[in-house]
């Protein structure tokens, strides 16, 4: 079976290949919006006009639309402890790094 | 139905048969650049792909941010998502290369790890999922080259975009592909719009993107501005892109870059965009005008094919 390139190793090509012990702001915040949304970013209101404006749903039937999925996602997230990296505080919904 | 013998490959190159995939489409695409998903849904309607929605679908998550900070939340995500996928008993089509990867990469350690899919499995099974590998992840390039085939795209065009002088960014992950194939269907694809193809010599370099995760400046610096540049010199009226992370990358690049008195004014279009405008779509209709920088100049030189 093919295979891909070394998946989690550092190689020549891709140097940043390794695993980040303390995330830095800008992963952080990708974290977060994990945790939020089910996404890498936030749809603000405004996204979703624009969406509308094209023909598309104002919100994909993805997790942006379906809090069952949210909850899902969280669960997996919870269980590895990905929460903990960026100091999720489940309680008040907010990291606390 | 297709006759005993024919191949399904054939059938569908012959028109007479649809095919259909669950279209995952991840985070930057339905959010900053929903034009690409107007593009592709247009595209797909004319090309005979049937596009069922993976609904509760996620982030795929994002390989260049997640796996690296935790890997086990990457691979059960990423089953998460193959397992809506295989509940839809269909093979995923994405329009993102980052999703590509990371749903290609995570079912390839799946299926080849039994003891990682039976811990995810273990995971998934308290969200009553489960993942068996049955899907296949494709790039909708493989889609419409291999499997409909370029002559079917050939003959859906009705507008000549001959005189649109363009720079290709192929982005990292193209090259990630089975002897890169997907560069070359992504050539096939700029040859079959006749686009003319400016050489800046450059081309295989980063956009920055994934360096831009750790230093923003840098990441302007020696990658985006270099590439810039080059593509200035070239005469390229407009970048194509395949991946949504490099054409925010020449985006935000451009604009960052402004602050430094540096003005490029250049247009980065998807691939999608430019096939749905040659199929005859207008640009209202695909939303060319919420790009953050204006694609005037290439529409007017867009003509009815002679």
């Amino acid at each position: 079976m093919w295979r891909c390139y070394s998946l989690s190793e550092e190689t020549e090509i891709y140097p940043w290949r390794k695993p980040v012990k303390t995330l830095p702001q800008r992963l952080k915040d990708v974290v977060v919006n994990m945790i939020k949304t089910g996404h890498v970013i936030e749809l603000p209101s405004i996204k979703q006009k624009a969406r509308e404006k094209i023909g598309l749903s104002a919100k994909p039937p993805t997790s942006y639309q379906f809090e069952e999925a949210l909850s899902e996602i969280q669960s997996l997230i919870k269980s590895n402890r990905l929460d903990s990296k960026v100091a999720w505080n489940w309680d008040k919904k907010r990291a606390e790094y | 139905m297709p006759g005993i013998g024919i191949k399904r490959e054939q059938s569908i190159r012959c028109g007479s048969m649809r095919t259909s995939y669950a279209l995952f489409l991840g985070c930057y695409i339905p959010v900053n650049q929903p034009f690409v998903e107007a593009s592709f849904r247009k595209i797909a309607t004319k090309l005979g792909i049937d596009l069922v929605e993976m609904e509760g679908a996620t982030c795929c998550p994002v390989p260049d941010i997640i796996r690296l900070s935790d890997y086990n939340s990457w691979i059960s995500i990423a089953a998460r998502n193959l397992s809506i996928a295989e509940s839809l008993e269909k093979d995923i089509i994405t329009l993102c290369t980052g999703c590509w990867e990371s749903l290609f990469e995570a079912r390839e350690e799946l299926v080849s790890d039994k003891d990682l899919a039976k811990k995810v499995n273990f995971q998934l099974s308290a969200i009553n999922k489960s993942f068996t590998g049955k899907t296949q992840v494709k790039y909708y390039l493989e889609v419409l080259v291999e499997e409909l085939g370029i002559e079917k795209l050939k003959k859906n065009i009705k507008r000549s975009l001959s005189e649109v002088k363009v720079a290709v960014h192929y982005g990292c992950k193209l090259y990630k592909s089975e002897n890169e194939k997907l560069v070359k269907y992504f050539d096939e694809c700029i040859e079959a719009l006749d686009l003319k193809v400016a050489d800046y010599g450059i081309e295989r370099v980063c956009c920055g993107y994934p360096l831009s995760l750790y230093s923003l400046d840098k990441a302007i610096e020696e990658r985006t501005k270099w590439k810039l540049d080059r593509i200035k010199e070239s005469g390229a009226e407009c970048i194509v892109v395949t991946c949504p992370a490099c054409y925010d990358q020449f985006e935000r690049g451009q604009f960052l870059l402004r602050r430094k008195k540096l003005r490029y004014d250049i247009p980065i279009l998807h691939l999608t965009e430019l096939i749905a405008l040659s199929f005859g779509y207008s640009p209202e209709e695909l939303g060319l005008d919420q790009h953050r920088i204006s694609c005037k100049g290439i529409i007017e030189k867009i003509k009815p094919k002679g």
